[in-house]
């Protein structure tokens, strides 16, 4: 089974997503904290720049402070390095092969200081993960 | 870094989200969990999946000039680590 392995660093996980608007469009790579507290993926403000990413909709966000931030709704897609059938999937851009999926994602209301996307359970549930030895093991 | 969008995006996210919110109450008897496609403060039709609902937006209108939307959705949970979203909170 296809898969990647990450370090898990300060108690957390952050891995590097190619993110775009869809198939065929271009993509850029960034840092993505995986949060299992999160409903939802969400993009920080500089992805939605860097990709001139326009809204599908309005949301409301709950922080963990129980306060509510309404913010904007995108469409993206998100694909994370996990390699699989060549032939079937040429790789893109970078050059890795790449596995993820198109999803309605929360624009964030403030840009974090050292990652630009979190991978929420919308999109950590698509995946086969394991925790072992202070490492994440990702698969298809 | 605060995001901005066109004034004419906005006043369309807007108007759909009126005109969503007037036919709330009979989407989620009928559609819950469907994703609902509006534009110009109508909505156009209703799908299975977001992927779906956002390629025939911006086929027929253009990105920007629709709007989608999840049938039930509520307020988003970012959990813990939302924590540092904003100095204060």
């Amino acid at each position: 089974m296809p898969s990647f392995s990450q370090a898990i660093t300060d108690g957390r996980i952050i891995i590097l997503v190619a993110v775009s608007q869809g198939p065929g469009q271009p993509s850029l790579v960034y840092r993505a904290l995986l949060d299992t507290g999160a409903m939802v993926t969400a993009i920080a403000p500089k992805v939605v720049q860097d990709l001139q990413f326009l809204p599908t909709g309005q949301l409301t966000l709950s922080v963990a402070s129980g306060h509510s931030v309404d913010t904007f709704q995108y469409h993206a897609r998100v694909d994370i390095p996990i390699q699989y059938d060549e032939a079937a999937a040429p790789a893109r851009g970078t050059g890795r092969f790449l596995m993820g999926n198109q999803l309605l994602v929360a624009g964030l209301p403030y840009q974090p200081d050292d990652y630009d996307v979190i991978l929420g359970m919308d999109f950590i549930g698509m995946f086969h993960i394991t925790m072992y030895n202070h490492s994440i093991i990702m698969s298809n | 870094m605060q995001v901005t969008h066109a004034p004419e995006v906005i006043a369309e996210l807007r108007k759909n989200q009126e005109a969503y919110d007037a036919v709330k109450g009979e989407m989620e008897a009928e559609h819950w969990g469907r994703v609902v496609l509006l534009h110009d403060g109508s909505v156009v039709a209703i799908y299975n999946d977001e992927s779906d609902a956002y390629d025939i937006g911006c086929e027929k209108f253009g990105l920007g000039s629709f709007s989608l939307h999840r049938v039930g959705q509520r307020s988003i949970d970012l959990g813990f680590r939302s924590l540092s979203l904003r100095p204060g909170f």
